[in-house]
């Protein structure tokens, strides 16, 4: 009779414990969406605050560097600053042995190249660093959020430059 | 809003039990301070000499939960940081009002002073004719102020708390180039030659107390030698211990090593390490009370069982952060 509710019990946790992992798989897949990039995990954190990034799964940005290593930050903001200066927060990485850059459509919530998206400043909406550039697929729904969400302006890859960045990190 | 977090709640009647008793005993401190006489059989004695057993009784508890307050108070500046933008740890949430780091600091300053009256307290209970009781009284007239200060500020800071204020994280509070402050100057410490300092530190301390243990002599030097080795520990944490924890080179952050992704560690440096301070300035406290009659005997035991206390936990310490070092991915 104890052998049978054991076994009953086991059962009962095993199947448990599948539908757990079920559940985790298909949310993890989330951030894998371009084929062959490193997946987020609990353990990465931003190169440059430190911060724990599984937590903000909606900020999440990502450099890959050509030797495979891959980095994960809280935020466009943070990963810009590492694009910004490889060898201080990465040394003996160069900014040239940089092959992917991804950030987050903040409405698509869907990993996006970094170098197409477009990105608003100055909206009232902030990252969990505070003043964020928040990244769009197209300028559509960059103008969209813009007009939403009082922001400022709209602005592409190669005009993202060091002192616009940190100009981002004022208090208020 | 955040005056109904458990741990805010928690922190605050802390607080206001440890306030509210510090005041009561104070009032019969003070009376002890100045009225007291062993030799009188006045009714003002016997009461004094009844009260004391309660005073002491209640501060011991109170002066525990104080101990108690100091982990829990970064405990739960930690556990309210994703209520805050810009916040990742502790740094972040203390940073939010103008009142949270001087709040940590006196309560680090009064965890001290709070184990040092404990251990008074404890050597006074060993004799016979409250040998103690006019410096435990004084020490106490010293900690109630700085505690009555911290209780405040501790009100202060929480009650201030503003979700939509945007704080700084630790990445910027403790980064090597943005020079402003405390953190920063700490973090810009070269990590080299600071580790050298640490070990050398390490080596003179443990070298000190072990001398101390065996001859029973330089229990001045030692009891100052832990001091430094406490100060050093804290700045060697900001400036290199940190960086082999989190395997980041940019990465100061004192606070971030008490969460649960890095096992609390630094729960366990930080408790050996104000344990371990507070048994080093127990001694040199002890050293002079020796030549009290009734303390005679009492003394050197426990100035011994002192020593051992903060040597073990030095050298765990030490060799904690030296397995971390030599376990850490990261190379410098």
């Amino acid at each position: 009779m104890s052998s049978i509710t054991r076994r009953r019990c086991l059962q009962v946790l095993m199947t448990t414990a599948l539908a757990g992992l079920g559940a985790f798989l298909p949310a993890r897949r989330g951030f894998a969406e371009p084929a062959g990039v490193p997946v987020l995990k609990k353990s990465d954190r931003c190169p440059v605050c430190g911060m724990f990034v599984y937590k903000y799964p909606k900020w999440v940005a990502q450099i890959v560097f050509k030797d495979g290593s891959s980095y994960f930050y809280d935020g466009a903001k943070d990963m810009f600053k590492h694009y910004f200066d490889v060898a201080k927060y990465t040394p003996g990485k160069a900014a040239s042995d940089i092959t992917h850059m991804y950030v987050t459509d903040y409405y698509e919530v869907e990993l996006i190249e970094a170098k197409t998206a477009y990105y608003v400043l100055g909206s009232n909406i902030l990252g969990p660093m505070g003043h964020e550039l928040l990244p769009f697929k197209d300028q559509e729904s960059a103008q969209e959020f813009l007009e939403d969400h009082r922001g400022k302006s709209i602005i592409r890859f190669p005009e993202v430059r060091l002192p616009l960045v940190m100009s981002l990190d004022r208090r208020t | 809003m955040l005056l109904l977090h458990p741990g805010v709640i928690a922190n605050l009647l802390a607080s206001l039990i440890i306030a509210v008793m510090m005041l009561y005993s104070a009032f019969y401190g003070v009376q002890i301070l100045r009225h007291w006489d062993i030799e009188s059989g006045s009714e003002l004695q016997l009461v004094l000499e009844r009260k004391t057993y309660l005073v002491s009784t209640v501060l011991s508890y109170v002066f525990a939960l104080q101990l108690l307050s100091l982990f829990m108070y970064v405990f739960t500046a930690d556990n309210l940081h994703p209520l805050f933008v810009g916040a990742m740890c502790a740094a972040g949430t203390l940073n939010l009002n103008a009142f949270g780091y001087p709040t940590l600091l006196l309560k680090m300053f009064n965890f001290i002073l709070a184990g040092v009256w404990l251990i008074l307290n404890h050597a006074d209970n060993q004799g016979y004719d409250y040998p103690l009781i006019k410096k435990k009284y004084a020490l106490l007239a010293v900690v109630a102020p700085l505690i009555l200060i911290e209780a405040l500020l501790e009100f202060a800071y929480f009650l201030g708390l503003r979700a939509d204020v945007i704080t700084s994280c630790c990445g910027s509070l403790f980064s090597s180039e943005q020079g402003d402050g405390l953190g920063s100057d700490l973090a810009a410490l070269p990590p080299g030659p600071m580790i050298w300092f640490f070990y050398g530190t390490v080596f003179v301390t443990l070298a000190s107390g072990l001398y101390y243990y065996l001859r029973g002599k330089g229990g001045y030097f030692y009891s100052f030698a832990s001091m430094v080795f406490f100060l050093t520990s804290i700045v060697s944490i900001i400036s290199f211990i940190s960086l082999y924890i989190y395997e980041l080179p940019t990465h100061h952050c004192p606070f971030c090593i008490v969460m649960s992704e890095y096992d609390y560690i630094g729960y366990l440096l930080y408790i050996a390490l104000f344990i371990a301070a507070v048994a080093g300035v127990g001694i040199a406290t002890l050293i002079p009370l020796r030549g009290i009659e009734s303390l005679r005997e009492v003394i050197p035991g426990l100035t011994r069982k002192l020593t051992m206390t903060s040597l073990v936990l030095f050298f765990g310490f030490a060799s904690v952060v030296t397995y971390r070092i030599a376990a850490s991915n990261l190379i410098m």
